[in-house]
């Protein structure tokens, strides 16, 4: 019987998401050679590995979780059929977050043609409801969470892009030079109002924190 | 260090940024200036916040269903082989195998050069315009698939009307006395300033020939024109247009139009529009403000988006894979296209347009 529950327990362990650990056991190197040979197991891979930042990176920059599904969709894609255009091996996620970013620009582009422009100084869009919050925690992350995306969706397209890929998904000044083609200097510039913005809008929520 | 020099850093040090010496010094300073130890607590505890921020977000199972049924539309061996242009297939396939004969890099690349020589001038050779054999002027002429063009557009360059390459049924003397009669006396007229027409008892006719005698009384459905306005861009884009559809007429289809049956025919007249749609496109001209006016481009889009979808049904029945190919490569570009707005602003066309380049489309269906 325990033999029997032990055997069931490990295949739903290969059942679940996270089954495709397979991916951490493969270099980049290797996966991109095997996918340019046919492989589709190893986009399969690929996909399992870079999804979740990529799908994070693109709905912090169009705010909308469906949206951020299609152009995630998009960016995979497109990655897949442009797998031949990809010089270095290494730089995948780079290059990745580099579609990525091109989508969701794409997309806002679109939109904002639709909608307007949004303007900067426009009353944020996640109000905080009163000084004295809720002592629960997990109302006060909830209400972090619509505070800082409703932020992000007020800083203009590069200073957004600039913020998430270097405070939300941790990539250095080179790598997001790379990813959207800015120079270091102006990436450093946008960090720098975008941190301004973000500390003025979220600012009575910091101060409550601290 | 002094608190002018480190404040500056601040951020970048806490982004890990700042590295060497510099990075030591601000070190040394943070551990004894309450001013600047205090901006980077503030830059820590933001990360911190920003750390928490949890965007409730989880790869959807069906995340992987869809990009994986989008990518088997067109799998990546037959992409990276057979969906490449002609031409750029010969290349990679004559390079590697020379290279595994292990040849050196400039002997390899010399024999590749002779190689697609040899091979081009074959080609031009067996499709090069035959020498009209010399007929009776009257004889009878039965029904051929022609590529019309305007003599006037070719000559001209940048005439008002260019017509795009396509498949006109030009019926039986026999059968169509009227028009035998027009053709005749049009050729009277022009038998002064053209070459005389020679035309095969066979029932063969040169092409060119017609197409510079051809009466332009009525015009076909089947003839599709491009709006003068939009091509009157710079003339470095607007050249191929008109080689291309003289080429056209001169060549391929019209050349080989005798040696199809009609579903070729269909699909190679398919084919030329869909490549001169995207040539219409990459050269239609932005207006005033911020947008570009293609409107001609969409309608024509939606129209070969029909038709590719039907001929895309015929090729896969056939089991016709690089028909197929063709035809898959064309869909996005016509959808892109269909869906665009009236005035599109030119982002969005120079994306679209950014593709056609990048997938060499183009290039690609005038091989085809």
């Amino acid at each position: 019987m325990n033999e029997r529950l032990a055997v069931n327990t490990m295949s739903l362990e290969l059942g679940q998401p996270g089954a495709h650990a397979g991916a951490l056991m493969n270099s980049t190197q290797e996966l991109v050679a095997r996918v340019r040979a046919g492989d589709e197991e190893a986009f399969r891979l690929i996909f399992d590995r870079y999804s979740r930042p990529v799908l994070s990176f693109i709905f912090d920059m169009v705010g909308d979780r469906s949206l951020a599904e299609d152009l995630a969709q998009e960016t995979f894609v497109r990655a897949y059929r442009g797998l031949d255009s990809l010089r270095e091996e290494t730089k995948l996620s780079t290059w990745l977050f580099a579609i990525a970013k091109n989508c969701a620009r794409e997309q806002l582009r679109t939109r904002r043609r639709h909608e307007g422009n949004v303007e900067l100084d426009a009353e944020p869009a996640f109000e905080l409801h009163d000084k004295a919050r809720t002592p629960s925690g997990q109302l006060l992350d909830k209400e972090l969470n619509g505070v800082i995306q409703g932020a992000l969706m007020k800083l203009d397209e590069d200073k957004r892009t600039v913020f998430t890929l270097k405070v939300l998904q941790q990539r250095s000044y080179d790598e997001i030079a790379e990813i959207t083609g800015f120079s270091v200097g102006k990436l450093k510039t946008d960090l720098h109002r975008a941190r301004a913005e973000m500390r003025r809008r979220i600012g009575p929520y910091l101060g409550g924190e601290q | 260090m002094r608190c002018e020099d480190c404040l500056p850093l601040v951020e970048e040090y806490a982004d890990g940024e700042v590295e060497g010496r510099t990075a030591e010094l601000m070190s040394a300073h943070l551990a004894t200036c309450e001013t600047c130890a205090a901006a980077l607590d503030a830059l820590s505890f933001e990360q911190e916040i920003y750390a928490r921020y949890d965007r409730g977000l989880e790869v959807s199972p069906t995340l992987w269903a869809r990009v994986s049924a989008e990518i088997a539309r067109e799998p990546l061996a037959e992409s990276h082989d057979e969906g490449r242009p002609f031409l750029t297939r010969l290349r990679h396939n004559l390079f590697a195998a020379l290279g595994a004969l292990n040849v050196r890099p400039a002997l390899a690349s010399a024999l590749a050069l002779l190689i697609a020589g040899i091979i081009v001038g074959s080609l031009w050779l067996t499709h090069r315009p035959q020498a009209p054999a010399k007929v009776a002027e009257n004889a009878p002429v039965k029904s051929v698939i022609v590529s019309p063009t305007s003599p006037a557009a070719v000559s001209s360059g940048g005439g008002d009307v260019a017509p795009v390459a396509s498949p006109l049924t030009v019926n039986s003397f026999e059968e169509s006395p009227g028009m035998a009669e027009t053709y005749r006396d049009n050729s009277r007229e022009y038998a002064a300033e053209s070459k005389p027409r020679n035309v095969q008892h066979t029932a063969e006719v040169d092409v060119a020939t017609l197409l510079v005698d051809a009466p332009a009384a009525k015009p076909n459905p089947n003839i599709v024109f491009i709006r003068p306005d939009d091509h009157a861009a710079d003339a470095a884009d607007n050249a191929p247009l008109f080689v291309n559809a003289s080429a056209s007429a001169h060549g391929t289809v019209a050349n080989d139009a005798r040696l199809l049956d009609p579903a070729e025919t269909e699909l190679a007249r398919h084919v030329e529009q869909a490549q001169m749609l995207l040539r219409s496109f990459k050269n239609a001209r932005p207006n005033e403000g911020d947008t570009v006016n293609v409107a001609y481009e969409r309608k024509l889009s939606r129209r070969l988006l029909a038709e590719n979808a039907t001929l895309q049904l015929d090729a896969e029945t056939r089991g016709d894979k690089d028909t197929k190919q063709v035809l898959d490569s064309i869909e996005p570009f016509l959808l892109d296209i269909a869906n665009l707005r009236e005035q599109p602003s030119r982002e969005e066309v120079r994306s679209i347009r950014e593709r056609v380049r990048k997938n060499e489309i183009i290039a690609a269906l005038q091989v085809y």
